[in-house]
């Protein structure tokens, strides 16, 4: 089960899981930089807000159907339009750590396809479908 | 010295944390509507700054203490708690998979089909989880905690192998490719693993990804059983491998709760920094700490957690 002294040349990580890796760097940088940015100018009033923090204190205990209601939030991408307020551009932010895992499977995706390991890159299409269609609502919509 | 005064200021906080809730939660509760959110707001910081230094340390990541702990003693809905929850999974996954998957201890090839399984039945239970709770949320709240106290029971009883002996010629683990090495830092050595009994192991990640949907709980505690005793991956793999497919797992759940519009920002940023800073000191503590007291005393935790949601869903 083990050999000593492995020879060095034979400790290299797959070149696929470094560059997942890499990935995850950049995207999940990005995510929380874009989240704190938001969040930051809306706690400080430097951005506007979506649901003031007057108003959030009211609602975050209530249901969800009842709290789309009375903030008048909407559902599925709606909020890309509100980009100016700070709680939304929070959201961002934490869509695109969301977004990080099909960053790296579309990577993943090219070096399968590439390195012709076809067991692997079936995995890699069904698990890039499922991501988008949910993340699209198209799977997973409801009211 | 210094690193056990360090040690100890997660206990200290913990007990602070604890004889200041009356008084915190009263002026949360009777301060204006933009001081008592700030008041919450710094109260789930330092909530979950300690579930990241604790969850590190009992090595089962910080969904699984969150949504009963916040659910059972914080004022938001049970929805925005189970959606904050699988973020915090998904960015605490995040944060760790770099570091996992260089040093070959995180294996893309065992992740792949493990978080495929489990990714696509989290989005049925998140279905489930969401449908449910719009009928009634006590009934979630109690199912979780049934489950929070099954889970500390698993914890409490479940041995772990370091290194367990595999046959190897299990077909579709050779099918898939499930192999790797890692080096053992003790001795210097390469370690080759492989894996048996996939198609038993693989089938049990669909209970877990439907436990992950319903109640929005990272799956590390279910995780780390299959891979290392069902499957026979040793325990740093293991472990390493369910940390980082976490972030595969709980993406697609993830998004079922943004879509319903279950995320909120006010809950998801500070719980998600809180436990990422609270998990980047545990993990530095944890060569100066009896894991397995702290093993223990998050079980305890758990248990109060789980009774507390049981309580609270039959409103008592």
């Amino acid at each position: 089960m083990t050999e000593a002294q492995p020879d060095p040349l034979e400790l290299r990580v797959d070149p696929e899981q470094l560059g997942y890796a890499q990935v995850v760097v950049w995207g999940n940088g990005l995510g929380l930089a874009v989240m704190l940015v938001g969040f930051i100018g809306y706690l400080g009033g430097w951005l506007p807000a979506g649901i003031p923090l007057e108003t959030l204190l009211e609602v975050w205990s209530l249901p969800l159907p009842e709290f789309l209601v009375q903030t008048q939030s909407s559902t599925g991408w709606g909020w890309l339009q509100y980009l100016e307020n700070g709680d939304t551009l929070a959201l961002l932010g934490i869509a695109l750590l969301g977004g990080v895992t099909l960053a790296g499977y579309l990577l993943l995706f090219v070096r399968f396809l590439g390195e012709r390991k076809w067991g692997q890159w079936g995995m890699v299409v069904v698990e890039i479908v499922l991501v988008v269609l949910v993340a699209a609502n198209w799977l997973g919509a409801g009211h | 010295m210094g690193i056990k005064v360090i040690a100890n200021l997660p206990c200290v906080w913990g007990v602070c944390l604890l004889l200041l809730l009356p008084e915190v939660v009263l002026a949360a509760e009777s301060g204006s509507g933009t001081w008592s959110a700030w008041v919450w707001m710094v109260l789930l910081f330092a909530t979950t700054f300690v579930i990241g230094v604790f969850g590190v340390m009992a090595g089962i990541g910080g969904g699984v203490l969150f949504v009963p702990l916040v659910s059972g003693f914080f004022p938001f809905h049970i929805d925005f708690v189970r959606g904050a929850g699988l973020f915090i999974a998904l960015g605490s996954s995040l944060a760790a998979a770099p570091y996992l998957l260089r040093q070959n201890l995180a294996s893309l090839r065992l992740a792949m089909p493990v978080a495929l399984i489990a990714s696509a039945f989290s989005i049925v239970g998140a279905q489930l989880g969401l449908w449910i709770s719009a009928l009634n949320p006590a009934y979630i709240q109690g199912a979780l905690g049934v489950v929070i106290l099954g889970i500390a029971m698993i914890m409490l009883r479940t041995p772990i192998r370091v290194f367990p002996v595999v046959s190897g010629n299990d077909p579709v683990a050779k099918w898939l490719g499930l192999q790797g090495w890692f080096v053992e830092e003790t001795t210097g050595e390469r370690m080759n693993w492989t894996v048996h009994r996939a198609a038993v192991g693989l089938s049990g990640f669909v209970l877990v990804g439907l436990l992950a949907g319903i109640f929005g709980l990272g799956a590390g505690w279910a995780n780390v059983p299959l891979l290392n005793l069902v499957m026979g991956a040793p325990l740093k793999i293991a472990v390493a491998t369910s940390s980082f497919s976490l972030s595969i797992t709980d993406t697609t759940a993830a998004w079922v709760y943004f879509n319903r519009g279950a995320v909120l920002p006010a809950l998801v940023v500070p719980s998600l920094v809180g436990v990422m800073l609270g998990a980047m000191l545990g993990s530095r503590m944890l060569p100066h700490v009896p894991a397995f007291m702290i093993r223990r005393l998050v079980i305890g935790v758990l248990m109060l957690a789980g009774i507390r949601s049981v309580l609270k869903a039959v409103d008592w």
